[in-house]
């Protein structure tokens, strides 16, 4: 006989399972974290116990510090109580899944943050069947639909080339954990990568974990040869680091830069995103087979209502 | 199309854009980008919101979609642009958008043909195009060009008081044609006045006609091919110099002139 109550709720600290008695991806503290990814807005500090893959945890542990925490492999069943959970890979970051919950037989996941496309770096998204999806929607809108990846790295090479020619240092920000390191992999090289500290930390982990990254060099102290690259965080487009390096182009990648009023001010603006576009969030929904999708991070409203209208079951995580 | 796209998002801060283009660029595609930087426009043939309601139709966006797409681009244009899926096929020509976009009687139809074959940013300039609210406008371009501007003496035939305003016109086969209308800021502004009060010869409603006597000297940015004026051109980014109160009227410049030199 089903049991009639969700398998999953939503509280204000996050996506809590009754039947497991943990929470995932929680923004309060609690006792058993079950974590998809360790961006910092899934990763918090302070739960007493983390469950995430394998191929997460040193990432979480390197930002997190001191912690309880448990790694898993993917696809590998654990018995929570009277729940089963797995992990999947949802293609995000290195190491992110989305995490599926069982309860006799009924079937809800969760799916962090995702992209559908393979971006040669980090384990490619699997569909999970399941009767009840809870999809982001960072993206969810018709208005954003991104280019193939190699038509991208294209471009930021012939920028970094063209920078080069002109004697330009060309300096590319990017999210720290997960685009720089997809940029460093994927662009076609024209001259040596330097990295800013923040994004080097991450890369020398995700490196010796065996992900397939190229050399990299420090930021120091050193004189930059002209056609050098510099992936560093977006938060050093403000910095002082800019003025001390003589002439640079500064470039972004983001899926933001989609939009114009993004792109203003940008030397370069690159539309990459490590977060399904509008066809992907769709054909990812369509392929888990849910009849029930609630909607999560992003643009809950109008994304439930186009749910709503495609025949789903729709909600929005609050 | 697609570069003089990447021109206009590299305008602002790139002062070395325009150069780039020219030197990729057509010599057709370096004047008609320099004429619609430079103020040139092709003939609007839709309203923004008409294009923007083509394309959700095209693409079965439902209206509750297109406005929250709209609260977050807060650009017709941009929005239109982004909704349609990916392009195929060769993209045109700047100079045969423009032209296309100039001669078309089937708007939707001729518009559609362009769009699905330009990238996004591309798109957006089209429709901008299209609708006639494309602004990139001197003060930007200008520096930009190193082209000197050109002068030519030109013949006032047409004023308007209120402004006052005055319509300048070169020689064709003995007759004045009309080639801009510029506001008179020059200091003997009140002596040519006078002159056209004790000289009209014929009034339109505000516009007072006078004899082709007065000769002035004015600079322009460029021209672009408009075969529905009389002049058969539009001047961009016209600007008056001087009153060349010794000139006789046969000094004045012949029409072929601008065509000469566009």
């Amino acid at each position: 006989m089903m049991n009639s109550a969700p398998v999953l709720t939503f509280t204000p600290s996050g996506i809590y399972c009754p039947d497991g008695d943990f929470f995932i991806d929680p923004t309060h503290a609690v006792s058993r974290a079950l974590v998809t990814h360790g961006h910092s807005d899934h990763a918090y500090r302070g739960h007493k116990s983390y469950l995430c893959t394998d191929a997460a945890l040193p990432v979480i542990r390197h930002r997190l510090g001191r912690i309880t925490a448990e790694g898993i492999a993917y696809g590998e069943p654990r018995r929570i109580g009277g729940v089963t959970v797995s992990f999947h890979p949802a293609g995000h970051v290195p190491g992110s899944a989305q995490i599926r919950v069982e309860r006799a037989g009924e079937v809800w996941v969760a799916s962090g943050d995702y992209k559908v496309t393979d971006d040669g770096l980090c384990e490619a998204f699997t569909p999970v069947a399941c009767h009840t999806f809870i999809t982001e929607c960072t993206f969810g809108l018709p208005i954003f639909r991104w280019q193939p990846d190699t038509a991208v790295l294209q471009d930021i090479a012939h920028w970094w080339a063209s920078n080069a020619a002109a004697g330009r240092i060309s300096v590319l920000a990017a999210y720290s954990f997960g685009k720089a390191q997809r940029l460093m992999a994927g662009i076609p090289p024209q001259g040596p990568i330097f990295t800013h500290d923040a994004v080097g930390q991450i890369t020398d982990i995700l490196r010796a974990q065996g992900y397939a990254l190229p050399a990299t060099h420090p930021l120091g102290l050193q004189p930059l040869p002209r056609d050098a690259l510099i992936i560093a965080p977006p938060n050093v487009l403000g910095s002082a680091l800019l003025g001390t390096i003589g002439p640079v182009s500064v470039g972004f990648a983001s899926g933001w830069m989609t939009l114009a009023a993004r792109r203003r001010g940008l030397d370069a603006a690159f539309t990459l995103s490590d977060h399904a576009d509008w066809p992907g969030l769709n054909a990812a929904i369509k392929a888990s087979g849910a009849t029930q999708v609630f909607a999560t991070h992003g643009y809950t409203k109008p994304f439930r209502d186009w749910l709503e209208s495609q025949g789903y079951q729709a909600g929005i995580v609050r | 199309m697609i570069r003089f796209a990447t021109l206009c998002a590299a305008l602002p801060h790139d002062k070395t854009a325009f150069d780039t283009y020219r030197s990729q660029a057509t010599p057709d595609d370096s004047a008609t980008a320099l004429a619609l930087l430079t103020g040139g426009r092709p003939r609007r043939i839709a309203p923004v919101d008409t294009i923007l309601h083509w394309v959700a139709d095209t693409t079965a966006t439902p209206d509750f979609l297109l406005a929250a797409c709209m609260a977050v681009t807060k650009d017709r244009a941009e929005t239109a642009a982004l909704l349609l899926p990916p392009p195929t096929g060769t993209p045109p020509t700047l100079t045969h958008v423009v032209q296309t976009l100039t001669h078309t009687t089937t708007p939707r139809a001729t518009l559609q043909t362009l769009w699905q074959t330009l990238p996004p940013h591309a798109r957006t300039i089209l429709f901008r195009l299209a609708a006639g609210s494309f602004r990139q406008t001197l003060p930007t371009a200008a520096p930009l060009t190193n082209q000197p501007p050109r002068t030519v003496k030109a013949v006032m035939t047409l004023v308007q008081p209120a402004g006052p305003e005055i319509t300048l016109a070169l020689w064709q086969n003995g007759q004045p044609i009309p080639i801009t209308r510029l506001t008179l800021t020059l200091p003997q502004t009140p002596q040519i006045m006078a002159w056209v009060r004790s000289h009209t010869t014929d009034r339109f409603g505000p516009l007072r006609a006078v004899p082709a006597e007065l000769v002035f000297e004015l600079e322009y940015a460029s021209t672009t091919p408009n075969p529905r004026r009389k002049c058969g051109l539009d001047l961009h980014a016209p600007r008056l110099i001087r009153w060349l109160h010794d000139a006789r009227p046969d000094q004045a410049d012949d029409l072929a002139i601008l065509h000469a030199h566009p």
